[in-house]
């Protein structure tokens, strides 16, 4: 008897220690507008910061990958023309390019070859990736750059993140996105015009319950729609001033799994402004004017009664009620005044 | 149950009659010759005796009451009728005055006799519970003045019943609605609710803080009542629609519950509104109580067999048995219960619409004709085709529910909803039997935005916001030559394509620990903060973990908070009030507005005092946190003022520069 129990209670009891944590996918978006990067340099007097941050970029992946052997990652790049699959591939692209790059690029063994493989495939398709982009980089210096690429990003990963979801629902996969930014003063206007598709972007996150998370580096401490990103999605948002210790931050905060989201302590600086920015002005409103067709906020009256964003026209009457401003108390005031100064 | 049976009285054989349908009721002896009559009117009978079960004597005797004025009704044609004196000492009142009289009747037949003992013993019960009413009543006479009604005995298997009402007319008085609920998009509209001075008041005596602010504002610094219930004509909706609900009808009769009391006997609690609900909604018993009361049997007596009536059986939805004792007259009223049901059924029944009406052609009638259905397709009814009342009773329930929900439809203006309904009653119909397979199928049509982001404004923008930017922050907008950007493209570039050594990524030591206690410095701000808030799961926000616990903690005094709460209010009243004027554009206004100014003014002193008066007498500290706490309000009347100065100024100018 005790010979057929044993096993079986022993098996039992194994089971609660044993449960492993459920897998999660982390997608990153890296911003590596090389113009941005460049200033930042600039400003702080260092060299090529966006090595520093890829470097350390690519260990926080690879512990990601360490926690749990179906742990998966993403990484996308948003660049000043646009956004790019990092890893996973794109298949489609890799025909072509692996073909023509073959020959100078497959002997440079970057990656040493005795890492564990599982990093080592992830790690040689980023740099081999990131590569490219740069010479890509190098071709479109002085072209205009693109103003919502780190939405698109999101936009991209929330794709992914969802796909891969509706993939892999058996295991239950969890998600969370991360936002790598780096903070120029200029940038932080240009993010301004980012507004709706960032605004988007935490629907859908809120809707496939996806936070996301968000390391600035460099810049104004604040970020206004990127702070609100984090808050809505329950996100981190973590501001850096320097690369210096970047993985150390990126390890101590950024590894919060998205089921421990409600329970934990986020270690969020500051508070979160919920305002929005103007669309004609950029500036950023508390009080304004708003769309009823595209809820575009304003903080002017826009000039020809027509909504800058999507052209509806405005009701005029609606309009001269809000023109109507100039205050009240004339007239009487002529008669008044004089009769109330006598007093 | 029967009212009759052979018995034997002063030795002549007869036959006892109970005729309840006098008033009061009445026992009939007719000896079988038909010579002897003797009658008994019941409500003078005091006791009554029979012989135990196990005695082989079969006897029953009635003991007459003892009046003081002597109005004796029981007559005896009979000749010889001795009263026999109780020998159980049947007196115990102890008064020697007259002897009560005393019946005695025998039988042959034990069950016959135990039937008339029990009738006998249900109508007697009932008169003693009357008398007991009436003395009650004469007594309470004086101290309470609204309660009607009463008790009254009722039997139900030898127990009696008594039944209470509780006088709730002046509850039902005082709920009347505040609005007229019958047309209620009309008594909702902004004008007869500012109108409604009753509802206005009520509504006040409700929410204590309202009825401060109403004190505050309106009746100590001069603000319109109109004014202050303009801008809550939202809350006044509310409430009106809060008030003026009322419970609809029920099943009345389910939720009355005879209750056992120590007297053997059974309690029924009736209250005036159960009483009007229930001729409300079963007319048989207002038809039965119209009929009755007060011709036949006091109100209490009515109630008392009504209770005890199988018609009470029958309506509450209860199995009718053969064997039930019911009440002889109230019964009488099944039979026309059926009618009205049969009534009701045809009112209730649902217009067929002419466009489906299978009946319209009676040959297409499947149960007129054919062969007569199985038994097991019949239902309620047994092989034999005799059926257990199940199908009446919960006919009878599905009447009661539908009854229940027509009766509302006067309410709250759904008679006009089915109105407008009603205007194509045949549409409805049409379109559900359309054929629609062929129908292209509905397209969901979307309005597309185009969103412009163009170039051009992005440009305009970039001008404006650097403009921004060299005077926001001291720090110069770093140029960035395209070369410098090329320089740090190539370095990335030909770091690439070298050896990553990862290993070197791990910050220093000291780094490690600074950005170490950096986050965790920022979790034990957070966690403080994180322990006043419950993140609500639902929600996903914030929520105050204790109901009834908003207040923040505060070091201030609690009359201190109280009085910053108030004039904080009453400023936020006043700013309100007088920014709806100001921004109205209505040159009329233009006195209110002054009137409004000259407020604002007074609460900045009236602030300024509160501040003063607080850094005086309780110290700095709390001043200050008195000041934090009414600085927002000061800032933003402040800011009102200067605004309004400022348009006065500009309205104004030539007058004022010509002086």
């Amino acid at each position: 008897m005790d010979a057929i129990a044993d096993p079986n209670f022993k098996h039992q009891g194994n089971k609660p220690g044993s449960v492993e944590e459920s897998p999660s996918l982390l997608t990153v978006i890296v911003d590596i507008t090389p113009q941005l990067w460049t200033e930042f340099d600039l400003k702080n007097g260092k060299k090529d910061s966006i090595l520093d941050v890829l470097k350390a970029l690519i260990v926080f992946l690879n512990a990601h990958l360490a926690f749990n052997t179906s742990n998966q990652v993403a990484l996308i790049a948003a660049h000043s023309q646009g956004i790019k699959y990092l890893y996973p591939k794109n298949k489609a692209d890799d025909d072509e390019i692996s073909s023509k790059n073959e020959k100078e690029d497959r002997d440079l063994f970057i990656i040493s070859k005795n890492m564990y493989r599982r990093f080592r495939n992830v790690d040689e398709t980023l740099v081999e990736e990131l590569y490219m982009l740069f010479k890509e980089e190098e071709q479109s210096i002085g072209k205009v750059t693109q103003k919502s690429t780190l939405a698109g990003g999101i936009s991209a990963a929330l794709a992914y993140t969802d796909r891969i979801t509706r993939e892999m629902e058996t295991i239950s996969l969890k998600s969370r996105i991360m936002v790598l930014t780096c903070g120029s003063d200029k940038g932080n206007r240009d993010e301004v015009f980012q507004y709706i598709p960032i605004m988007n972007c935490i629907f859908s996150a809120t809707k496939i319950k996806c936070p996301i998370d968000v390391v600035k580096i460099g810049g104004s401490k604040e970020s206004t729609f990127l702070q609100q990103t984090t808050d809505a999605t329950n996100g981190i948002y973590l501001h850096v001033t320097s690369t210096d210790g970047l993985l150390q931050y990126l390890s101590t905060a950024m590894f919060i799994d998205p089921s421990l989201r409600q329970i934990i302590v986020k270690p969020n600086k500051g508070s979160v402004d919920f305002r929005t920015s103007c669309y004609l002005t950029g500036k950023v409103v508390a009080v304004g004017y708003i769309c009823s067709v595209c809820l575009c906020v304003l903080s002017i009256i826009p000039p020809g009664n027509v909504c800058p964003a999507c052209d509806s026209e405005f009701d005029e009457r609606v309009i001269a009620k809000l023109k109507k401003k100039p205050v009240v108390p004339r007239l009487t005031k002529r008669k008044s005044a004089n009769h109330v100064s006598k007093k | 149950m029967s009212h009759s049976g052979a018995a034997t009285f002063k030795k002549v054989a007869g036959i006892i009659t109970i005729d309840e349908d006098a008033s009061p009721a009445e026992m009939v002896w007719r000896s079988t010759a038909g010579d002897k009559t003797h009658t008994i009117v019941l409500d003078t009978i005091d006791k009554l005796q029979a012989t135990p079960a196990t005695s082989e004597k079969m006897m029953l005797r009635l003991i007459g009451k003892v009046e003081q004025h002597d109005s004796k009704r029981a007559k005896t044609d009979g000749a010889e009728g001795t009263p026999r004196a109780g020998q159980d000492g049947s007196s115990a009142e102890g008064t020697p005055a007259p002897k009560p009289q005393t019946h005695m009747f025998s039988f042959n037949n034990r069950e016959v006799m135990e039937n008339i003992k029990s009738t006998l013993q249900l109508i007697i019960s009932r008169y003693k519970d009357n008398e007991i009413y009436e003395e009650k009543r004469k007594m309470a006479d004086g101290t309470s003045g609204g309660g009607a009604g009463g008790p009254g005995g009722a039997g139900d298997d030898g127990t009696e019943a008594a039944l209470h009402e509780t006088g709730g007319m002046t509850s039902v008085l005082s709920a009347a609605p505040l609005i007229n609920t019958a047309q209620l998009d009309d008594s909702l509209s902004q004008s007869k609710l500012l109108a409604n001075l009753k509802l206005q008041q009520s509504l006040l005596k409700h929410d204590k803080r309202l009825m401060r602010a109403f004190q505050e504002t309106v009746m100590n610094a001069g603000l319109g009542p109109a004014e202050f219930w303009a801008t809550r004509v939202a809350q006044l909706r509310t409430f009106a629609l809060a008030t003026s609900q009322r419970i609809g009808p029920y099943n009345v009769l389910s939720t009355i519950k005879p209750v056992a009391s120590s007297e053997n006997k059974v309690n029924v609690n009736l209250s005036r509104e159960k009483i009007l609900s229930i001729f409300e909604n079963y007319p048989i018993v207002k038809k039965a109580y119209d009929d009755n009361v007060p011709k036949n049997f006091k109100e209490q007596e009515f109630w008392a067999r009504f209770f005890s009536s199988k018609l009470f059986r029958k309506l509450r939805g209860e199995k009718l048995m053969q064997s039930d004792r019911g009440d002889v007259i109230i019964d009488r009223y099944i039979s026309l219960d059926q009618e009205y049901d049969r009534k009701d059924d045809e009112a209730l029944l649902h217009p067929v619409k002419k466009f489906i009406d299978i009946d319209g052609n009676e040959e297409d009638d499947p149960v007129k004709f054919g062969h007569r259905p199985h038994f097991t397709m019949r239902p309620g009814v047994d092989v034999n085709g005799n059926s257990d009342g199940t199908i009446d009773i919960l006919k009878g329930m599905n009447r009661l529910s539908e009854k229940m929900v027509t009766a509302l439809e006067n309410e709250y203006s759904r008679a006009k909803l089915q109105n407008d309904a009603q205007d194509s009653p045949d549409e409805e119909e049409r379109a559900s039997l359309d054929i629609r397979d062929l129908q292209t199928t509905y397209k969901a049509d979307y309005a597309m935005v185009h969103l412009n982001n163009k170039e051009k404004t992005n440009q305009n923008t970039r001008h404006a916001t650097q403009q921004e930017d060299g005077g926001e922050s001291a720090q110069p907008a770093v140029q960035v030559s395209s070369e410098a950007i090329k320089e740090s493209i190539t370095t990335v570039i030909s770091e690439l394509t070298r050896d990553l050594d990862l290993t070197q990524v791990l910050p220093d030591k000291q780094t490690s620990i600074d950005v170490n206690a950096e986050v965790i410095s920022a979790v034990k701000i957070n966690a403080k903060q994180a322990k006043h808030n419950n993140v609500d799961q639902t929600l996903g926000a914030f929520v105050n973990s204790i109901a009834g616990e908003n207040d923040a903690k505060s070091d201030l005094p609690m009359e201190l908070v109280e009085s910053c709460r108030i004039l904080h209010s009453t400023c936020c009243e006043f700013l309100k009030h007088f920014y709806i004027h100001f921004q109205s554009g209505d040159y009329k206004q233009a006195l209110k507005v002054n009137t409004l100014y000259k407020h604002l003014k007074d609460c900045i002193s009236k602030l300024n005092e509160l501040l003063s008066d607080v850094k005086d007498g309780e110290g700095d500290e709390i001043a200050a946190t008195c000041t934090a706490y009414l600085k927002p309000v000061l800032t933003s009347i402040t800011l009102a003022v200067e605004r309004y100065d400022n348009a006065f100024k500009e309205v104004n100018r030539e007058i004022l520069a010509s002086r």
